[in-house]
């Protein structure tokens, strides 16, 4: 998948989630500080992120997510 | 009146045996899974049964349980101490230092764990390899016919690992006698809901989302077990709404970072979301007035409730639905004599834990001579009887998700990074910042460390605000660090 659209996905979740809005946010943003998202609104977008691209992200990841970029690279890599 | 689990398993096979005891979504076949009563007491006889033949007479011994919640969880806990022995459950969420530190101290005759710890932590296999055993090892077992009461209620059953204030972890020790004596906290408000509502509790489920090495998940699992109610579990937040979604449930224990979610569904008109959730019970850290009365407003039965590990769970309670209370944590309960010494809240009574686990030093700080412990709270009691907290007295940070975090623990991370002269960990707003002296070109340099610093925390422990100063940090006249 492009690495734009999965950005574009992202963002949405992120609206949806947590009302960030999409020009607030860049690769280097980091979730709970730039972004302000709580531990709970950070598992409900990766459940979310799972759900729109169809895989299973394993807990142990969940610490490696803590700049958007981070969230990018691992759905380039893992997403079909 | 049930005293014990040893009664409360009788109870379950006798007056409620044929009522809903627990429901999970089962990952597998993608569908509701459900177990009575008779079944969950059956369970707990074949681990009492399991415990026996692979570890004889397990008495006082301690036992470990390292996993995400499951109804194999519920079994292991409550089976371990019914047989006799110690129930240790950990945080799934620490890193090894953390897991390691208490293992030792325990010193357990076996590991119950899901896989999930030993997957990211290699080190537990290494080390602990010749005791680790899968959480459902009970089910190749008979049950247990011969299962009897323990010796002494009295005796140590649970050890409860809550957040030191000098870095380490204090294994909180708790008999059964601790936990049904502050039973009534748990078990009384119900008649609130009913009387204030006149809704039919007889049949309420209470979804379950609080990890079960918490207090309060520990408790309300044996408060609802008694009464006969079910309890829906949710393994992991993560699918909070799938599984809120899938099971039908009235009542929540909640932490701040929850019920924001919540709120913020019934604000932005997706209540059909929550699925007939109607009863909050708000606990674990301090909640914004404001949306409690909001969620009031909206048709939500709206508790708040104070207790420590220490206390298992049992402090004050409160139910009313008054504007004019949102912010007291409610009444004292009668399980316990309470007092304020020079402000701070001390309490006095059988929930009272035994002390800390080979800590008699750490012990007599909280207990003094006349059995009373000092909670480190510091409140402030009204003439009608409510209790508000004001402040605190011991230098720990309680998180938006009920988490207890030891600045200490923290500034040794961040102290790490060669850059940093001094720093202090606080809480800034609802977040954990960091207060960092270090010279002014080296600012980014320690922006990065913190940033990287936290890929090794879980999600709930990240430093997401840094300060920086370019003079020394303030101290107070001994030489310490002002916070």
């Amino acid at each position: 998948m492009e690495r734009a659209e999965i950005i574009s996905q992202i963002l949405a979740i992120l609206e949806d989630v947590a009302e960030v809005s999409p020009e607030d946010v860049s690769e280097s943003s980091v979730l709970m500080d730039d972004l302000d998202l709580s531990s709970m609104e950070i598992l409900t977008i990766v459940a979310d992120l799972e759900e729109t691209f169809g895989l299973r992200i394993p807990e142990k990841e969940l610490r490696n997510f803590v700049t958007m970029g981070d969230l990018v690279d691992y759905l380039a890599a893992n997403a079909g | 009146m049930i005293t014990s689990l040893y009664q409360s398993l009788c109870n379950m096979e006798t007056n409620i045996a044929d009522r809903v005891a627990l429901r999970w979504y089962d990952e597998k076949t993608g569908s509701v899974a459900v177990v009575h009563y008779a079944k969950y007491a059956q369970d707990l006889r074949r681990f009492v049964a399991f415990l026996r033949a692979e570890y004889g007479d397990v008495r006082g011994k301690r036992v470990a349980i390292l996993a995400r919640n499951s109804y194999q969880y519920v079994i292991c806990m409550y089976g371990m101490v019914i047989a006799g022995a110690v129930a240790v459950p950990l945080n799934l969420g620490k890193d090894w230092d953390g897991i390691s530190y208490e293992l030792g101290l325990t010193e357990p005759v076996c590991i119950l764990h899901d896989g999930e710890f030993a997957e990211r932590e290699p080190e537990l296999e290494k080390a602990y390899g010749s005791i680790l055993q899968p959480m459902d090892a009970f089910s190749a077992y008979e049950p247990a016919q011969d299962v009897t009461e323990v010796e002494d209620l009295s005796a140590l059953a649970f050890i409860m690992f809550t957040s030191g204030t000098t870095g380490r972890s204090k294994g909180v020790m708790l008999s059964q006698k601790n936990l049904f004596s502050a039973m009534p906290a748990f078990l009384d408000p119900f008649d609130d809901v009913k009387r204030y509502t006149g809704w039919n509790t007889d049949e309420f489920s209470s979804l379950s989302a609080l990890p079960m090495f918490h207090i309060s998940a520990m408790t309300s699992l044996v408060s609802w077990s008694i009464t006969g109610h079910s309890i829906n579990l949710c393994n992991n937040l993560k699918y909070f709404y799938r599984d809120l979604g899938a099971m039908h449930s009235e009542v929540m224990a909640v932490v701040p970072v929850l019920l924001k979610s919540i709120y913020s569904d019934v604000m932005k008109g997706r209540r059909d979301r929550l699925n007939g959730l109607c009863v909050l019970t708000c606990g674990a850290a301090m909640f914004d007035p404001k949306m409690l009365s909001d969620m009031m407003e909206k048709g939500f039965f709206v508790a708040q409730m104070y207790g420590l590990t220490e206390t298992c769970g049992d402090g004050a309670w409160n139910s009313s639905q008054e504007a004019k209370y949102l912010t007291s944590v409610g009444h004292v309960d009668l399980s316990c004599e309470y007092k304020l010494d020079d402000g701070e809240l001390c309490m006095r009574g059988d929930p009272i834990m035994l002390g800390y686990y080979k800590d008699p030093e750490g012990t007599a700080e909280v207990i003094d001579a006349d059995g009373w412990f000092h909670t480190g709270d510091i409140a402030r009691v009204e003439e009608d009887g409510y209790m508000y907290l004001t402040g605190r007295k011991k230098n720990v940070i309680i998180l938006d998700s009920g988490e207890n975090v030891s600045p200490e623990e923290l500034e040794g991370i961040v102290g790490k990074c060669e850059a940093v002269k001094e720093c202090i960990v606080k809480e800034m707003g609802q977040k954990i910042g960091v207060v960092v002296y270090c010279d002014e070109d080296k600012q980014p340099a320690v922006r990065d460390f913190i940033t990287e610093a936290n890929r090794t925390l879980p999600l709930y422990k990240r430093m997401s605000a840094v300060e920086f100063r370019t003079e020394p940090l303030p101290r107070n006249a001994m030489g310490k660090l002002l916070r």
